[in-house]
């Protein structure tokens, strides 16, 4: 491998060891991704600390010098989605509202990375709030979908999702409350996590919907959202919703036969047909091994989405109602009293598909629709048990990770409702607190990338991860790489 | 016949270093927005975390109401938007640390419980100042600081009982020591709310705020009902609002709603799990549990024979009970002892303007002074003087006495000498005194212990006078 | 499900959004849509709207507690540096007066 193939296609594995063989410093890989930003202009980022960075780069440079080599992600360049706090940069979740605040503290996953040798190159673009599928409702702009410049990379860790696919960073966290990680993933052909809810501390996630939340990597290759992924997770005395579960470590390589269920997604009409023959082909090569794959019975993708959005904005309003203009943040200019000042400071700050969030959320935790917020749980509770039902009986459920591929820009934006549906088939693992993970699985006739749902018991990412590594001795596409 | 019905709010400030789900020390010493941090803030993608200590103190002191303890309670949100509430809701609970429980009170009709319906854990808001400039300021030092919510059933039935309720409710408080509940400090703040009715039925209830001392509780309360009467009898019907306390003006003026009407949209709140507790924290903390103040007061009155004025007095401070106590274990009697302490003691700190940890005078100094009024070395006076001048020095008695020779003269010849010169020098009064003006008698006391210095005993003094004047 | 545009604006107030004429009625439809996706994804499913439904089941069964010792957070200027508004270490905010209801 050259340089340049080792920097675009290798593992985080790969690259420590060539920084230790001396094949490359950190500073010249630091400058690499930092120039490829640059130069491929697809928004994907809304703050570099490209000095900080090399400072960073350098000081790594000279423990490498003294043989001095810690940490699991040594050297690596990272990126940070726009709604995780790192003390003294700014922490903005692509609003205006919060254009100009200033994070006081570091979130436990930027201390983790952090502590492990990861170097920041910034922060990446969004969909604002982290509402939304396309990162079409960030204050900065669109970013771009790397494998076509017209569509939209996905949400709302579109930044994060497209920086990884461009090779603009080694990965990138994102969060997904509704498949915020995987959906952008799948549109951007790289592999994406949400963990089990609870494995990842929230402690500096600007809140969404607090227990659908969850942090997670955006890789190249299941080995390094796994590698990632035995960083950041862990119960945090910061987040008391965090799980004190043990701690994840790496697994081996050993393989074995998988009993894989199917959801009946796959025969869904609104399937766009390319992501079937895609799928349907790679099932066949994993029934060839003599892995068991069943079709099962699983269809919450149509109800899942008026239920993640009964219960998300509901939690939402409540989570967005410490933007005021009074200790941080947009204020209005002029006003009249204080509920003048507080009316106009939100109503300016917010873009609209917030705004219409909050304003459901709100309509829904209302008194008079109690019932309408505590029956969300009752579906939630249904899907968790008719997984955990599932889970007895395979290791590994799959389903596509998006009905169709990338969309056009402005094809959805405008139709809210069509916009959520993108969320049909991951939020189902956010109501249930499973983990899912999204990995690359073909391309549409158009070249578009095609995601694959990984999903299996809560709190058991091993399964998960040996079924994602081995899926991907399948094929080649996790190593494809857009034009430039 | 109008019947009052009231039920009461009280929010206690936990007694912890730390607030309720952050790190930053409840203090209230320095400059504003000084014990700040970004939880107590919310600032975007902070978390909460529960402050043990508060949780234990909750749980004490519904032990000590008797209550119910949940085993799993609910963290709740309670949204509205406020200056001085920096994440737009408050973390409350929606299935309380425990529910039930009583007060005892001693009404003039004897004992009387006050039911609680529930105790509950949640976090106070900063501070709002107000300026003429129409600008208002916030400190957030208060931000976060745990709170019980303590609230009663509307059994309580007029002004006297609600102070006698809230008086209690305090001393048990301060007795399982899960807050100093310091009124003028806000960390004893009541609401009481009133409603007045002919019938069976419950009337409107009207809320009222801004009650900063138990004077002030009993005069709203006896204001509000006497209002709400009127309206009654005018026709009118009373409007469920919420009143302000004007202490000035002495009357309760209503308030602007923050919202016209409340929607406080709570629901649990995601960032916590629910509250477990296990048998062994609440066995834990009922160790803590001291002599409670109804068990103490009924016991002091059994035990000690005294008066149940001076027995509430006791238990107003287990300080001053323990003392008391203290005292009368080394020697005194209950009747001297309770006398000097809460007569000569509490009022000589009140002219001083001192607390009760100020004085240095021991228990043992009690018994002392008791054993010289019983051989006859002093006088009852002679003592009452003593217990003065030593309470903040804390001096030997005997000691004292030889000193400032203040021993009792019971030298029957120095008396009958000072007797004799006494009704010579007012020969004016002796013949009234014999025409029938009895009165006079105290006067010609008073004149023979002024020349005896105050040291003569009364006993011999008194016998004296009468056999000499009646001799006559 | 028909959703009254007194409720929207109700909502808007409650949760202190200004909103124009023309948000309330593209909110309002919206709103009613996914309220109605709502009800109809139950109904299929069988669910009733039920208030009382318990959900605050956790699969945890111990609360971390926090010991109560102090944790100092000293750069409290960062903090106050954030403010739109600050006077003498306070943070300002207009009196309220008249009209907020």
């Amino acid at each position: 491998m050259n340089n340049k193939e080792l920097l675009l296609n290798a593992t985080i594995e790969e690259i420590i060891t060539a920084l230790k063989g001396g094949e490359i410093s950190v500073e010249e890989m630091v400058r690499f991704f930092i120039e490829r930003i640059k130069k491929n202009n697809l928004n994907t980022f809304v703050e570099i600390y490209e000095d900080e960075a090399i400072e960073r780069a350098r000081e790594a440079d000279r423990k490498l010098a003294t043989g001095n080599v810690h940490g699991t992600l040594f050297g690596i360049p990272f990126a940070l989605k726009d709604n995780i706090a790192v003390k003294g940069h700014k922490l903005t979740c692509a609003s205006r509202m919060l254009l100009d605040y200033t994070a006081t503290y570091d979130s436990t996953v930027y201390k983790r990375i952090e502590s492990e040798g990861g170097i920041l190159i910034g922060r990446t673009n969004m969909d604002e709030f982290a509402m939304g599928s396309s990162t079409e409702t960030s204050f900065y702009g669109n970013t771009l979908n790397p494998w076509d410049r017209s569509r939209v990379p996905g949400g709302s860790s579109g930044g994060s999702a497209a920086a990884v696919a461009a090779r603009e960073v080694v990965f990138a966290l994102g969060s997904d409350t509704g498949g915020s990680i995987r959906q952008p993933a799948a549109l951007c052909g790289v592999t994406g996590l949400k963990p089990t809810y609870g494995r990842v501390s929230r402690y500096g996630l600007v809140a969404f919907a607090s227990s659908l939340d969850q942090i997670g990597p955006i890789c190249r290759s299941a080995e390094d959202a796994e590698r990632v992924f035995t960083v950041i997770n862990g119960f945090d005395e910061r987040d008391t919703t965090s799980k004190e579960v043990e701690k994840y470590n790496l697994t081996d390589n050993t393989t074995r036969q998988f009993k894989v269920a199917v959801s009946n997604d796959l025969n869904d009409t609104h399937l766009n047909p390319d992501i079937k023959l895609n799928l349907l082909n790679l099932l066949n090569d994993i029934k060839a091994d003599g892995n068991i794959v069943e079709e099962i019975d699983f269809d919450f993708s149509k109800y899942s989405v008026p239920v993640y959005q009964i219960l998300s904005c509901s939690e939402a309003s409540s989570n967005l109602a410490r933007y005021d203009g009074i200790r941080y943040g947009y204020r209005a200019e002029k006003y009249d009293s204080l509920f003048d000042m507080y009316k106009k400071t939100r109503g300016e700050g917010f873009g609209e598909e917030v705004k219409r969030r909050i304003l459901f959320g709100t309509y829904i935790l209302m008194a008079k629709n109690s019932a309408l917020y505590a029956s969300s749980f009752k579906v939630a509770r249904l899907i968790r048990n008719k997984l955990k039902e599932t889970f007895t009986k395979y290791d590994i459920l799959i389903t596509p990770t998006t009905f169709n591929t990338a969309f056009k820009f402005g094809e959805k934006i405008d139709d809210p409702i069509q916009m959520h549906h993108s969320d049909a088939l991951t939020s189902v693992c956010n109501l249930s607190g499973n983990p899912g993970l999204s990995i690359p699985a073909g391309f549409s006739r158009d070249g578009l990338p095609v995601g694959l749902q990984i999903i299996t018991k809560r709190f058991d990412e091993k399964t998960m991860f040996r079924f994602a590594k081995y899926v991907q001795t399948k094929s080649d596409w996790h190593r494809a790489l857009p034009e430039e | 016949m109008y019947k009052a019905t009231i039920g009461i709010e009280v929010h206690a400030q936990i007694k912890t270093k730390t607030k309720m789900f952050c790190g930053c020390k409840v203090e209230f010493l320095g400059k504003p927005n000084m014990n700040i941090c970004p939880v107590c803030m919310g600032e975007p993608g902070i978390l909460p975390r529960i402050n043990g200590r508060a949780v234990k103190l909750a749980v004490r002191t519904a032990l000590a109401l008797h209550a119910k303890i949940n085993m799993r309670s609910i963290f709740a949100r309670k949204n509205y938007f406020y200056p001085d509430l920096p994440k737009g809701y408050q973390i409350t609970q929606s299935i309380p640390l425990a529910e039930g429980g009583y007060v005892e009170i001693y009404t003039e009709n004897g004992k009387k419980k006050i039911a609680i319906t529930r105790l509950h854990i949640e976090e106070d808001a900063g501070k709002l100042f107000h300026t003429a400039e129409g600008h208002s300021f916030v400190d957030f030092n208060r931000s976060g600081v745990p709170l019980m919510e303590i609230v009663s059933e509307p059994v309580i039935e007029n002004e006297k009982e609600a102070v006698a309720y809230l008086r209690r409710l305090r001393q048990i408080l301060r007795y399982v020591e899960s807050s100093d509940a310091d009124m003028e400090k806000g960390q004893f703040r009541c609401e009481p709310n009133i409603s007045v009715s002919k019938e069976e039925k419950r009337g409107i209830k009207t809320e009222v705020k801004n009650l900063n001392s138990l004077k002030a509780v009993e005069r709203a309360i006896k204001y509000e009902i006497s209002r709400q009467k009127e309206v009654i009898e005018d026709g009118g019907t009373v409007i469920q609002q919420t009143m302000l306390w004007d202490e000035k003006k002495q009357m309760a003026i209503p308030m602007r709603e923050k919202e016209g009407v409340a929607e406080y949209r709570y629901f649990k709140e995601p960032d916590l799990i629910p509250l477990f507790l296990h048998d062994e924290d609440i066995d834990e903390q009922r160790k803590y549990i001291p002599e409670l103040p109804n068990e103490k007061f009924d016991r002091l009155i059994v035990q000690y024979g005294i008066k149940k004025e001076e027995a509430e007095i006791l238990v107003d401070s287990p300080d001053i009970a323990s003392y008391f106590e203290k005292s009368v274990g080394s020697g005194c009697s209950p009747k001297y002892a309770i006398g000097w302490i809460t007569t000569d003691i509490l009022g000589e700190l009140n002219k001083a303007g001192k607390k009760f940890s100020h004085i240095k005078i021991k228990p043992s100094h009690l018994a002392d002074l008791n054993k010289l009024i019983d051989n006859k070395t002093i006088n009852m006076n002679i003592a009452k003087k003593i217990l003065h001048s030593i309470i903040f020095t804390g001096e030997s008695v005997i000691d004292y006495v030889k000193v400032n020779n203040l021993a009792q003269v019971t030298d029957e010849n120095a008396i009958e000498n000072a007797v004799k010169e006494v009704i010579e020098e007012n020969v004016k009064e002796v013949e009234r005194y014999m025409n029938g003006e009895e009165k006079l008698f105290g006067f010609f006391v008073g004149q023979v212990m002024k020349k005896m210095k105050g040291k003569a005993n009364p006993g011999v003094v008194n016998k004296m006078l009468k056999d000499i004047l009646n001799r006559r | 499900m028909r959703i009254e545009k007194e409720d929207i604006k109700k909502a808007a107030e409650i949760a202190k959004i200004h909103l124009s004429e023309e948000e309330i009625e593209s909110y309002k439809k919206n709103l009613e849509d996914m309220t109605q996706e709502f009800l109809d994804a139950l109904e299929s499913l069988g669910i009733n709207l039920d208030e009382n439904f318990d959900f605050t089941k956790s699969s945890s069964k111990r609360t971390v507690l926090r010991d109560d010792e102090p944790e100092i957070f000293e750069k409290t200027e960062m903090i106050i540096k954030n403010a739109p508004l600050v006077k003498d270490g306070l943070f300002s905010v207009p009196t309220i007066i008249k009209g907020d209801k």
